[in-house]
């Protein structure tokens, strides 16, 4: 593959930059289909980064991959000095790393709030006894999970929901339960799966927005995958677009929307 | 009058009793398993405190916590080594699965105990005492006050505690709760030990008197599935209540039995269908049962 306009070290360095997430030649295969052919590309700490492409681009294979849902045949990714591809999923929230899904992975039968204090799980220290009857340093770590999920909840426009039931609830205001949810974790690493997929404008907008608060004031790094472009080019820092399972291109959103390839692979066949 | 108060007396520890095991299924249910090899459990745990206790004169309440311990350790093996290799083939696998050791252990149980009546080998036996005409076994009020405690208990840690939450999370979405940082094998072993301990538990009390037990005892299991449906499937609070009210029907039909056949001819027995009629009455005005939430979350 020729990648003339891919290179993420053609782009300036920030001082301090380093690296939070770097995948190395992923591949993935399935039965002989490839699904993600030698992707290589790297996260920044506090950086919003983007992958789009058409469908069936290998978006939701690389996704799978970050959130250990499948196995890639080749590729390593480090994260924070860590081998990813070692961890089990439920492992990632403990070493930072939370995501949302694209169909809404909320508890349906739990409050709001329940549904945000359940993601504290993995930062609770007492057990099943104490935590069970409230006592001493247990009732103080509580409410200090409380106080945190409750801040979080503020943050994101979900105070007054707090009690209700997350089902009852419009589509709109689940995805930012999700969304709090995942904050709540205390994530270095947000993986955001098509967070804005059967929202209307307006609701896109709004996702959008506190898309950009947590990266402006939690500085929280995002991969975001995405399907809907104009969103993804407004916010985005870097973008990465993938077609038929391989990078065509990584960069800024200028420099990728200016890409001829990518025009052709995902805005010249009227897929968009 | 003291007929009804004497029936409502051992209806309520009888329903108390399948309580117990109608939340012992529910909680296997959420986790997404269909167990049909609850009576089994029941069984292995009422026969090894009973043999423990009668044979080798061993007290009844270390008997009865060996017999939890030894359940609890089967059930998050079963668990860890069979079910979970095969849950995502499918719910008719677990179901069969299920089924196949519930006929082995029974087997096993009736090839080692014979089929006679036996104790239960509790302290208390048919101990009693009056208050007026009414009379009130030791056995109806510990069954009583055992299943308040641990319903209480159980209520208490699944609403509020750290695994209540998890457990909860677990039922009504796996990947969402491994996504949040919840060790979802962990929260199934923790949830097959709770269901063995219950269930052993239910199981003796059901042996104490004015019961005794024999290898028809895993039986009653099936009798709490009406429970389970009436409370709405799949609903830990609508076990419970489901569970007070097949016991209370059961009760208040075999005591009442000579009366009902003077105006209906049922005949002897009725009781056993009792439960099934209080349930498709239920089931006509509320499909989903009293507790369940309309449309099933996990099928």
């Amino acid at each position: 593959m020729s990648q003339s306009l891919t290179s993420a070290s053609t782009l300036p360095a920030e001082p301090g930059q380093d690296v939070l997430l770097k995948a190395e030649d992923i591949t993935l295969k399935f039965k002989g289909v490839t699904a993600l052919n030698a992707v290589s590309f790297d996260v920044r700490p506090g950086e919003l980064f983007a992958v789009i492409g058409p469908n069936g681009a290998g978006k939701t294979s690389l996704f799978n991959v970050l959130t250990r849902v499948y196995q890639p045949i080749g590729g390593a990714i480090h994260y924070n000095g860590l081998d990813l591809l070692s961890l089990r999923t439920d492992k990632l929230a403990s070493v930072g790393i939370a995501r949302t899904f694209q169909n809404l992975g909320l508890f349906p039968l739990m409050s709001v709030l329940e549904n945000l204090l359940v993601c504290r799980h993995h930062l609770m220290k007492s057990g099943v006894v104490l935590g069970g009857l409230h006592f001493g340093l247990s009732a103080k770590e509580e409410r200090s999970h409380r106080a945190y999920c409750l801040e979080i909840a503020n943050l994101l426009g979900l105070t007054r929901w707090l009690e209700r039931t997350a089902r009852d609830l419009p589509y709109g205001i689940q995805k930012k339960i999700e969304l709090a949810r995942a904050l709540a974790m205390e994530p270095k690493l947000l993986l955001l799966d098509e967070p804005v997929a059967g929202m209307n404008h307006e609701e896109t907008e709004e996702i959008a927005q506190i898309i950009l608060t947590i990266q402006s004031q939690m500085k929280i790094a995002q991969v975001l995958v995405e399907h809907d472009m104009a969103m993804v080019m407004g916010i985005a820092d870097r973008v990465m677009v993938l077609d038929f399972g391989q990078r065509i291109a990584l960069g800024l959103p200028g420099e990728v929307q200016a890409n001829p390839e990518v025009i052709r692979a995902y805005l010249g066949d009227g897929d968009y | 009058m003291t007929t009804l108060l004497q029936l409502l007396i051992s209806g309520l520890a009888l329903g108390a009793i399948y309580s117990l095991v109608a939340l012992g299924f529910t909680i296997i249910f959420q986790a997404g398993i269909v167990n049909f090899a609850q009576g089994s459990f029941m069984l292995v745990g009422a026969y090894l405190t009973s043999w423990t206790t009668l044979n080798l004169g061993w007290n009844f309440f270390l008997s009865l916590l060996l017999a939890i311990a030894v359940t609890v350790i089967f059930g998050v093996l079963f668990d860890r080594f069979i079910l979970t290799h095969v849950h995502h083939t499918g719910h008719f696998t677990v179901i069969m699965i299920t089924f196949g050791l519930e006929i082995i252990l029974k087997s096993i149980v009736q090839a080692m105990a014979g089929i006679d009546l036996r104790g239960n080998g509790d302290l208390w036996g048919k101990a009693g005492f009056n208050i007026g005409e009414i009379r009130f076994n030791i056995n109806d009020l510990i069954a009583i006050g055992i299943s308040l405690v641990l319903l209480l208990v159980f209520f208490a840690v699944f609403k509020y505690s750290k695994q209540g939450i998890a457990m909860r999370a677990v039922a009504l979405d796996t990947e969402a709760a491994a996504a949040v940082g919840i060790n979802v094998p962990r929260v199934n072993a923790i949830t097959w030990a709770i269901f063995a301990a219950v269930t052993t538990i239910s199981g003796v009390l059901l042996a104490g008197f004015p019961r005794s037990l024999d290898t028809s005892l895993g039986d009653t299991a099936l009798r709490a599935l009406p429970a389970i449906v009436l409370g709405g499937l799949g609903s830990t609070s609508g076990a419970v209540v489901g569970g007070i009210v097949v016991g209370l029907a059961e009760v208040l039909v075999a005591g009442y039995g000579t009366e009902i056949n003077k105006f209906v001819p049922i005949g002897s027995g009725a009781q056993t269908v009792a439960p099934y009629v209080v349930l498709l009455i239920v089931l006509l005005v509320r499909p989903q049962g009293l507790f369940g939430k309309k449309g099933v979350e996990r099928v």
